[in-house]
């Protein structure tokens, strides 16, 4: 087995026949903690969120057009509109509008 | 006669996740698999009975009276559905089904936790080191770097 890098751990994640499945930190590289405590919370940051939806498929209540909300942000022109860029200093510059 | 079983998905997941689960028990079932994103599709059991019309993916079997059954199916398919709280449903009568497909809900679980965990450890920059299945288990052994609050400060 390949070295474990500095500050990194070795995690084994086992998935039965069913799809249960068991994350555990079965290595330490040099640099971390590799206490019980430590290696529960590492795990739960990585894997805390796996249920969570990322599907684009909704139920029907959400394709129910009746509760799709209509209201849309207006169209706001580019934040760089109201920047002058380097030429049109130089242009205000020539015009006499420069300091 | 149909015999339904169903099981819950343990994680919520893509319809495409899905559907690469049941090609992966099954591939002779790619070009039977009908999906529907707003779930609107009917299943059917023996004699066209509907079994509902609810679905998100189908399966069809032989009592479909629309679509051709897939291979290793009876009267009755497989049908996905998603409840309000983003869990699927599966719900299948593998009366006909082989030995390798019979435990469907088991094996589409296990796809699922697969492909979300390597998902999201590659998100992480976490490295894969091994993924190799033993005896029916399958083996994951990836190295996740652990951030400042996990390292020895000297």
């Amino acid at each position: 087995m390949s070295e474990i890098p500095e500050g990194h751990v070795l995690i084994e994640v086992t998935i039965d026949e069913d799809g249960n499945y068991k994350e555990e930190i079965v290595g330490h590289g040099p640099n971390s903690s590799c206490t019980t405590e430590d290696d529960d919370k590492l795990l739960q940051d990585l894997f805390d969120d796996l249920g969570e939806d990322d599907d684009w498929g909704k139920t029907k209540e959400y394709y129910d057009k009746s509760k799709v909300k209509t209201t849309q942000k207006p169209y706001t022109d580019t934040p760089f509109k109201d920047t002058p860029t380097a030429i049109e200093e130089e242009q205000k510059a020539d015009l006499g509008f420069g300091v | 006669m149909s015999h339904w079983r169903s099981g819950k998905l343990q994680l919520k997941c893509s319809l495409s996740i899905l559907k690469r689960a049941l090609i992966s028990i099954a591939p002779e079932w790619e070009s039977h698999i009908v999906d529907d994103k707003e779930g609107f599709l009917e299943l059917y059991s023996y004699q066209g009975n509907k079994k509902g019309s609810d679905y998100h993916l189908i399966i069809p079997g032989k009592g479909d009276p629309s679509r051709q059954a897939a291979p290793g199916f009876s009267y009755s398919g497989l049908g996905i559905r998603k409840q309000k709280d983003g869990s699927w449903i599966i719900d299948v009568d593998p009366a006909g089904l082989s030995k390798d497909a019979y435990n469907v809900v088991g094996k589409v679980n296990a796809f699922v936790a697969a492909e979300k965990i390597k998902k999201k450890a590659s998100s992480q920059g976490n490295r894969l080191v091994s993924d190799i299945t033993e005896g029916g288990k399958r083996k994951i052994l990836m190295t996740a770097p652990v951030g400042p609050k996990y390292k020895i400060h000297a």
